[in-house]
């Protein structure tokens, strides 16, 4: 660790203050029969949700300051945010507008697009393959003159968006209007409905550039790491509902006549799971402060929450189904709603095991030559 | 549609055990069960052979299971010799010099020995009078065979050994070993020529040393220094340069026969620490009764026998003439774990008892933890395994 003060891993007042209004937006208008009615929909993001959060709550802009239209807190309350989105498995483009491309609008310092950004009116996406190891550009991705094309793949959080944020291959960023003529956003069936990828089709729209050369190469690649160490929130509230259901349903659910939370096999499995979520806990909280600080700790921070949380999540998700027998996969109970989001979670921005791989080079525990140094990354094509 | 007939040539193996294999189970529980765990860990205390075991075993038979019947054994195969080892484990006594003795020493002299050389050991290794052990790890060669530098090289009609090997088990109970030198090096890829040789621990120029190890066996282990030992030409086990088909025919049931240990050992275990469960009461009930306990012992079992139906395979096609090579990994691998984890679960089930000598567990911990090393280590399996099987690159 680079850092001389370990930030406090501990919730302030005012996040248990945001937390509480955030979870009873969710139980009134994400109850999971509704985010499972919206997967099974034509449009599955919860555009009405995402209204509320934005006009009621403003938790869209958090993390921006007050002048550009923002709340002026930072990346920690806009975790906790993450956490209970996560717990609700909530079917919004907060990662993708929020998180990631006000990350990126922030380092490129476009306020007016911020602006808009933050109040929630409008929604931003970065036009970047999600599965990917490092957020490379896609190179369909191109400018010329003032006009832009790109072809890209498994895009996250645009099915709504309003306004594409393309990197292009020669290192620029450019925003296109979704609305422009040349632009189609196609949703692609996903395993995770509750976040559904899309493909975008850019042909010769009108472009706006953003940035270029290596302030634009050097924001795009913080806003990643930033949205990296943000999903590891997100990723913790998915496990912690996982337990708390399961532990619930060990506490009503009987057989042989006794309550099934009075088996060792199953006490001990979530006594298990809850130090792995307390570990996790850790992991997340010390990301999200690194990245609300500007840490130089926020490269390791992130590599460190995705490799852990990532795994955490998945592990969190299948023994909730597990811990439910027959009900634990059935269509009509959420698990299935949150294995798939873990299992997504866990893919988007670095998978874990290239974190590991990074984290080893950043830690130095990876020799130069190795074949764990390199970024395994490779642009889907 | 005909009913499959299975054809008499397909080897296979009885899905119950004969009356045979019963009776011959039966046969070597009775002869160890008066010895016990307790004489295995006086004799790994004091570091003397279990002679007196190894003699009522010698008596009965079995030492010669898998030694033609023209050199004084039965002539019955791996198979037999692996239930013996199996059962011994079992009742507390896993004995390693069967696996070097009759099983690695007597399948190598069997196979590639000539005929002055059966006719020598065989009948010594078959009634116990003679007891084999086996030389091959090196300092810089422990999974790398080819690698070793121990050399023989040609005096006259004499070959002298000089060099160094280590780790190697009982030489202080031995009456001769099988050495693997050096005697070339192939120009082709730099790997070593090896040779077999026969020789006598009390060699003029032989020195060894103890080499103190966390083992808790009978057998203890040392470092030979060979500083010009002359050994006769006839001392060749095989074809000079190509010792390394005599080794790996050794190795296949050197695996095989280590399996057993894990899954014998294994069975005490669980046997005990099921007992244990069964009567030990803490907060008014039997702590078998709780799943934490249960469990790990039920996982334990399932292992094991998972681990033995591989192994009885392995001996099978060993002793079918059939190349056992992919077998034999597979059962040492899956028998290691399996013993290992049947060997902690009962260790835990006992709670502190299982640490205490009178409980008779922890002791065996180190013999069983050595199999997930040796006689080839876990990873060297699946790399096998990888490399043979998959087809998957050489990785190492």
């Amino acid at each position: 660790m680079t850092v001389e003060q370990i930030p406090s891993l501990l919730y302030s007042p005012i996040e248990d203050d945001l937390r509480s209004s955030v979870r009873s937006v969710l139980a009134d208008h994400a109850s999971w029969q509704s985010v499972l009615a919206l997967t099974e929909s034509v449009a599955t993001v919860d555009q009405t949700l995402w209204r509320v959060l934005a006009d009621e709550v403003g938790v869209t802009g958090l993390a921006i300051a007050e002048e550009h239209g923002g709340a002026g807190a930072s990346w920690r309350e806009t975790a906790v945010v993450l956490e209970e989105l996560g717990r609700a498995v909530a079917p919004v483009p907060f990662l993708g507008s929020s998180v990631f491309s006000t990350a990126l609008l922030l380092g490129l310092r476009v306020d007016d697009l911020l602006e808009s950004v933050a109040s929630g009116t409008r929604v931003a996406a970065v036009v970047v393959s999600a599965a990917q190891q490092v957020p490379r550009a896609h190179r369909s991705a191109i400018l010329v003159g003032d006009s832009a094309s790109a072809h890209v793949p498994g895009v996250l959080d645009a099915l709504t968006a309003d306004i594409l944020l393309i990197p292009t291959a020669a290192g620029d960023i450019v925003a296109v209007e979704a609305s422009d003529p040349g632009v189609r956003i196609t949703p692609v069936v996903s395993l995770d409905m509750t976040r559904q990828l899309a493909d975008i089709r850019v042909d010769g729209a009108s472009a706006r550039l953003l940035g270029r050369g290596t302030a634009a190469s050097s924001a795009l690649s913080t806003a990643w790491t930033i949205t990296a160490a943000l999903l590891a929130s997100e990723q913790l509230g998915v496990a912690e509902w996982c337990l708390e259901a399961g532990v619930g349903y060990l506490k009503e659910r009987r057989q042989f006549g006794q309550l099934i939370g009075s088996y060792q096999a199953l006490q001990h499995r979530c006594a298990d799971l809850w130090v792995e979520i307390a570990q996790a806990r850790a992991v997340a909280r010390y990301a999200a402060a690194c990245a609300a600080e500007g840490s130089g700790d926020l490269e390791i921070a992130a590599a460190l929450a995705q490799s852990v949380c990532s795994e955490v999540a998945v592990s969190a998700a299948e023994i909730c189904v597990q811990l439910h027998g027959g009900i634990g996969f059935t269509w009509e109970f959420p698990a299935h709603l949150y294995l798939k989001r873990a299992k997504s979670a866990a893919l988007v921005l670095g998978a874990a095991d290239g974190h590991r791989a990074r984290l080893g080079g950043l830690i130095d525990l990876t020799p130069a030559d190795a074949p764990g140094s390199a970024h395994p990354a490779e642009e889907p094509s | 549609m005909t009913t499959a007939i299975p054809e008499p040539s397909v080897p296979s193996l009885p899905l119950l055990p004969t009356p045979e294999e019963k009776a011959l189970r039966q046969t070597v529980t009775d002869i160890v069960t008066p010895f016990g765990h307790d004489y295995y860990m006086r004799a790994s205390t004091t570091g003397e052979p279990m002679t007196e075991l190894w003699q009522r075993l010698a008596a009965a038979g079995f030492l010669g299971l898998n030694i033609p019947e023209q050199y004084g054994g039965s002539g019955a195969g791996l198979t037999q010799l692996a239930i013996v080892l199996e059962e011994l484990s079992a009742g507390g006594c896993p004995e390693l010099a069967m696996v070097l003795s009759p099983g690695m020493a007597g399948s190598i002299l069997a196979r590639h020995g000539n005929d002055e050389q059966r006719h020598r050991y065989l009948p010594a290794i078959a009634d116990g009078t003679e007891k084999f052990v086996f030389a091959l790890t090196e300092p810089d060669a422990g999974s790398n065979s080819y690698n070793i530098k121990t050399t023989a090289r040609r005096d006259g009609d004499d070959w002298l050994i000089k060099g160094t090997k280590y780790y190697i088990s009982g030489v202080d109970h031995c009456d001769h070993f099988l050495l693997v030198a050096r005697t070339g090096t192939d120009e082709r890829n730099g790997r070593g020529e090896l040779t077999l040789f026969v020789v006598e621990p009390d060699a003029d120029g032989l020195t060894r040393s103890p080499l103190p190890t966390a083992l808790r066996a009978p057998e203890r282990q040392f470092t030979l220094f060979f500083d010009d030992v002359r050994v006769p030409s006839s001392a060749v086990v095989g074809e000079v340069g190509k010792g390394g088909v005599p080794l790996f025919d050794g190795l296949n049931p050197e695996r095989v026969l280590s399996a057993v240990i894990c899954t014998g050992v294994g069975r005490y275990a669980i046997e005990k620490a099921s007992r244990y469960a069964r009567e030990r009461n803490v907060w008014g009930v039997p702590i078998g009764t709780h799943q934490g306990v249960q469990h790990p012992l039920a996982a334990a079992a399932i292992e094991i026998e998972a681990a033995r139906g591989m192994l009885w395979r392995a001996a099978a096609l060993y002793d079918a003439g059939i190349p056992s090579g992919e077998a034999s990994n597979m059962a040492k691998y899956l028998a290691a774990n399996a013993g290992y984890r049947a060997l902690d679960a009962a260790i835990q089930t006992h709670g502190g008892n299982g640490l205490a000598d009178e409980y008779g567990l922890a002791d065996l911990w180190s013999i069983v933890r050595l199999q997930k090393i040796a006689p080839v280590s876990t990873e060297m399996v699946l790399n096998h395994i990888a490399q043979h099987t998959l087809n998957l690159p050489r990785s190492y």
